[in-house]
């Protein structure tokens, strides 16, 4: 992984002693409520329902063991032993004292961690695919890309005031894993159909939020030298021109629509021929540079003659091993190895919330079993990446003292859920205790693995943090008269078929969420084509049949 | 008195008059010895004038300008001001740069508005080097304020 340079470590060091200043200042009453507001919301922290919100940026989801220890002890010494994993593949903490943020924040630049424009309308962390690296239908690892990006951005003097909140994935593979169609910018690594040479193609304007829109292609391949010149362009016109009377209306997905594609197209493409040979031309020794902290790891030193004989017994033995070794662990690009995803969605547990015990627990586990690194995905998991085979049963084992073996990657259960009501000032309706519910519904494992692969993705209200329009199944929250109801869709995607849901009719009351989607799941069963999962059918199907099942 | 703003990381005393009212407002008394700047709009439309008379010139740009419109005045002017109309309004960070960048403008621009001790040095990043701070910011500590950072990825 990536790892500072002096000049790195100094600019985060030095962003704590900016912060510490701003921080005393509003404290001692020299900086005003309104001026302090956008300097701390720079540095991902919010003021909450109960206390201030600070969200750490994970850079493209990667932690080492020793980060993953810090997170553990932050949320100790400061906060209520735990911590949230994110949709953008952060960890934020929800019971800060302001007071205490600075010394959080020189905490975590021990260990080359910050939380720079983890909010704000600035570029935020950028994303990836939890499998970069490791995945076998990848065409490059995309997180040099995403490291470069991160430095270009980090404290971008033209693009810290842009009109709203911008936000990069970035994918390297076909198969897309980052959710690429619904950011501002989603960058794929792309093969040249003539010279086979890796570049990019970038879409722009997607987004979720109130006006969910899929991203369009604005550029069908970019050489890779140019991609931060790119990059600029779009930004400086988009501050240029985005608009800024109306927040609801701010975000570049607005403005491309407004524009057309074509036009916004011609405008991004003439500014960038200023830039394109100029100093942000990335030359192949820097991102040779930027490769070699992305290597793969020397595979050999673990592989063990009799890995596959002793996974084969051990599977034989333990029929809850060989479950969670089928739903929780997946091919590698390397035989010998499987990428293990640790589920973050316990059925008692709020989705994506780790205690202080799990994340020490964890660096342990990925300290014996994985190379001392883990990623956060953006489905609010965890994948330990590069796990030998013969090591699963003690891995699996480990997991299961900290309570992080649930069997359930992929499944109903495996939700996306935001903090909602219970901790965010924005949310109209409550999504942790619907989870719960649905929790409590399907807690017969057998039913979820008979309905396979399922993505609910759900937000407690239209800022969409929860992701609901890309849901198979999106659940919703809002708020009628001070009484919370849910806005069902289905047949959303956030994949390399990215398509926005569809209501399936008018919301439905607070008690009856989750036996809604019991009918929509019986629904399913008995339409479904052999081999057909839930997303397939409702393609095939349309909504009619499910409303039906649903309405009456 | 004038006021003091800050130039090229020094306080100085400001000796220029910002006049955006209306071409033939009265500006008695201070106009004698201050130098006058202009709208864009006034400038465009009195440019040659303007351009005879002797004495520096400077120009006020509003964000929704499109600075690239003074691509053929920049050798003739000697201040232009970028207005940041609130703090969160970005547009005059690009707008500086395609100053510096594009238009190779060499002398003074100038943040004005609500110009904010903690937004110096990305102002000060842009290319702005001038800053007519908002009244009630402390000249002395946002001047301590302007180099948070010795390292940068930009």
């Amino acid at each position: 992984m990536y790892q500072y340079s002096p000049e790195d470590q100094c600019l985060v060091n030095e962003r704590v002693a900016q912060f510490r200043d701003q921080t005393e200042r509003f404290l001692a009453g020299t900086l005003s409520e309104d001026e302090f507001r956008p300097l701390r919301l720079m540095n991902g922290l919010y003021i909450q329902r109960h206390a201030p919100m600070l969200r750490v940026a994970v850079p493209y989801g990667l932690l080492s063991s020793e980060q993953m220890r810090m997170l553990a002890h932050i949320s100790r010494k400061y906060d209520r032993r735990y911590g949230h994993l994110t949709t953008r593949q952060n960890m934020q903490f929800n019971w800060l004292a302001l007071k205490d943020v600075p010394d959080v924040l020189a905490d975590l630049a021990t260990v080359e961690m910050h939380s720079i424009q983890t909010s704000g309308n600035c570029i935020r962390n950028t994303s990836s695919d939890q499998l970069a690296g490791v995945a076998k239908d990848e065409l490059e690892d995309p997180r040099p890309y995403c490291e470069m990006i991160r430095q270009w951005s980090t404290l971008h003097p033209e693009f810290s005031f842009l009109p709203r909140k911008f936000k990069i994935a970035v994918s390297g593979s076909e198969n897309d894993r980052a959710a690429t169609q619904v950011h501002d910018i989603g960058i794929q690594l792309v093969e040249h159909a003539e010279t086979k040479q890796v570049g990019f193609k970038i879409l722009v304007g997607g987004g979720l939020g109130r006006t969910p829109v899929i991203g369009k292609v604005i550029k069908d391949y970019l050489p890779k030298k140019y991609l931060l010149s790119y990059l600029e362009a779009i930004l400086r016109i988009y501050n240029l021109a985005g608009r800024r009377d109306n927040k609801y209306k701010a975000r570049i997905k607005i403005l491309v629509n407004s524009l057309g594609i074509e036009e916004f197209t011609r405008l991004v493409e003439e500014e960038w021929l200023h830039l394109r040979e100029g100093s942000l031309m990335i030359e192949d020794a820097s991102i040779n540079e930027m490769q070699k902290y992305f290597q793969p790891f020397d595979y050999a030193k673990y592989r063990d003659e009799s890995s596959a004989s002793s996974l084969a017994e051990k599977l034989e033995a333990s029929p809850a091993f060989a479950i969670w070794y089928r739903q929780n662990t997946q091919e590698h690009k390397i035989p010998g190895y499987r990428v293990v995803t640790i589920s973050v969605k316990a059925p008692e547990e709020a989705p994506g919330d780790m205690t202080d015990a799990q994340m020490d627990g964890v660096a342990q586990l990925a300290d014996d079993y994985s190379f001392s690194r883990m990623r956060v995905t953006h489905e609010q998991n965890l994948v330990l990446a590069d796990v030998p085979e013969h090591k699963l049963h003690a891995l699996w084992k480990g997991l299961l003292s900290f309570d992080l073996a649930t069997p359930n990657v992929g499944t109903l259960t495996d939700m996306i859920c935001c903090p909602g009501l219970d901790f965010c000032s924005l949310a109209n309706a409550s999504s942790i205790p619907i989870a719960r519910q649905i929790n409590d519904q399907f807690d017969d494992l057998d039913y979820l693995y008979d309905i396979g692969e399922i993505k609910v993705k759900m937000s407690g209200c239209m800022n969409a943090c929860g992701h609901h329009h890309v849901g198979h199944i999106g659940i919703l929250g809002v708020d009628k008269k001070g009484e919370e109801w849910y806005q069902i869709t289905i047949g959303g995607s956030a994949e390399e078929d990215a398509a926005l849901g569809k209501i399936i009719g008018p919301s439905v009351a607070k008690e009856n969420v989750a036996e809604t989607i019991a009918t929509l799941l019986t629904t399913y069963v008995d339409l479904r084509e052999e081999q057909e999962t839930f997303l397939q059918s409702v393609r095939r199907l349309g909504v009619a049949p499910f409303k039906e099942a649903v309405y009456g | 008195m004038g006021k003091t703003i800050i130039k090229d990381d020094r306080l100085v005393e400001d000796s220029w008059l910002l006049d955006l009212a209306a071409e033939g407002a009265d500006t008695a008394g201070e106009s004698a010895t201050k130098n006058r700047v202009v709208s864009l709009e006034q400038w465009q439309q009195n440019r040659e004038r303007l351009l005879a008379s002797s004495g520096p010139r400077g120009v006020a740009i509003s964000n929704d300008d499109d600075v690239l419109e003074l691509a053929d005045d920049v050798a003739h002017l000697d201040l232009i001001c970028v207005e940041f109309p609130a703090a969160g309004d970005g547009r005059g960070y690009s707008q500086a740069k395609l100053l510096r960048d594009r238009l190779g403008f060499k002398n003074e621009i100038r943040a004005i508005g609500e110009v904010l001790t903690d937004q110096l040095f990305l102002m000060r990043r842009s290319g702005i080097n001038a800053f007519d701070l908002q009244a009630d910011q402390d000249p002395e500590a946002s001047l301590a304020r302007l180099r948070p950072f010795s390292v940068s990825y930009q």
